[in-house]
């Protein structure tokens, strides 16, 4: 089902993304160019491989970015929830999309298309400094999984990707617990912790165990989030 | 080749605003303005059982096949089926793009397909002033 298209002005994701702070004439272009389509869960929004044709903005949703293996397998790679937009580093640099985006839940989608998006770029600085933010935001992101990666455990690993999803997706209760509710697959999980599927379950199963977490089918419950953060931080001890 | 649209030109008649005299001016016609769009769009590739649009959303742009099989399926209607192939190398979505209406099925490449995408704000800028 479509949307009913609401204006840029007036969407309360955007204080989040690269449209942030734009001029009303800028949000007026935005508003007069955009497509917004409602996704349903697992539906793909963009192939891995072509070419990019317009930038995508996720008005309510949680997708993942995957690339998938000549054998097939799926590495997620970022997760991406509301206010954020996707496509446009493909778009600035002209390479071909590098990653497979789908939907995890239910998503609103806008859609700019090239030209409008370029037309807008050349006319808001404001747009290109949200950009470089946003591009810098994500290297850091990188640098510090690719040190994860090397320099700590898997067991840190799966702890860690455990508070991230949190951060990103958890809803904090009042007594300190943190509810996940979001429908990544254990798999989903191993490949951001950089791990294999057996020792992420091996760890889920460890920290349940251990009264730290909860796990309902697809829904995680951190109960101890400090003891999985003491993990973590477990090497710089 | 004067390229086709799927719709039966349905599209084209809605862009033009009107129909034309002879079915030749026609011809001419939508071919000037395909050849115009196609040299601004651009070849996405899909792989079997990549889609390329879903039934009830807005058309972003619409494709013109060049190379593979595309289906065509509604999710409340299994009898309808449609195969597409690109020997005519036909233009898939523009009348849904045109009207503004969303599209009443879903399209899935079958085999390994390319198609040439006509972005929304190029065949805008085609149609006449109101």
């Amino acid at each position: 089902m479509h949307t009913n298209e609401q204006g840029c002005e007036s969407c309360p994701e955007r204080s989040e993304g690269i449209f942030a702070d734009l001029k009303p004439d800028e949000l007026a272009l935005i508003s007069r160019c955009k497509t917004t389509n409602r996704y349903k869960k697992k539906q793909v929004i963009f192939y891995e491989g072509n070419v990019p044709y317009g930038v995508h903005c996720v008005r309510k949703g949680k997708l993942k970015l995957y690339r998938t293996s000549a054998q097939g397998k799926e590495q997620v790679v970022r997760l991406v929830q509301e206010g954020e937009a996707m496509g446009f580093k493909s778009l600035l640099t002209s390479d071909k999309y590098s990653l497979t985006a789908e939907v995890l839940e239910d998503a609103e989608i806008c859609f700019l298309d090239k030209s409008a998006f370029f037309e807008l770029l050349d006319h808001s600085p404001k747009l290109a400094r949200n950009m470089l933010e946003t591009v810098c935001h994500e290297v850091r992101s990188q640098e510090n999984t690719i040190c994860s990666y090397s320099q700590k455990s898997v067991r840190e690993r799966v702890a860690e990707t455990l508070l991230i999803l949190a951060e990103k997706y958890g809803r904090k209760n009042s007594d300190g617990t943190i509810e996940i509710k979001t429908p990544l697959k254990r798999e989903d999980i191993a490949t951001l912790a950089g791990t294999v599927l057996e020792s992420a379950v091996r760890y889920l199963s460890e920290f349940k165990n251990d009264g730290y977490i909860d796990l309902v089918a697809k829904e995680i419950k951190i109960l101890k989030p400090d003891k999985l953060l003491a993990i973590t931080q477990s090497q710089m001890a | 080749m004067a390229r086709i649209c799927i719709c039966g030109g349905r599209c084209y008649l809605q862009m033009m605003g009107k129909l034309p005299e002879k079915n030749s001016e026609l011809i001419s016609a939508i071919k000037k303005h395909w050849d115009e769009l196609i040299d601004r769009g651009q070849i996405l590739s899909y792989q079997p059982d990549q889609y390329l649009f879903y039934e009830n959303h807005k058309a972003l742009g619409a494709y013109l096949l060049c190379k593979g099989t595309i289906a065509l399926a509604k999710a409340d209607d299994p009898s309808f089926k449609k195969t597409i192939s690109a020997e005519s190398q036909p233009i898939i979505g523009m009348d849904y793009l045109v009207t503004g209406d969303t599209y009443d099925y879903s399209a899935k490449a079958v085999t390994s397909a390319e198609l040439c995408y006509l972005p929304k704000s190029e065949i805008l800028k085609l149609l006449p002033p109101k």
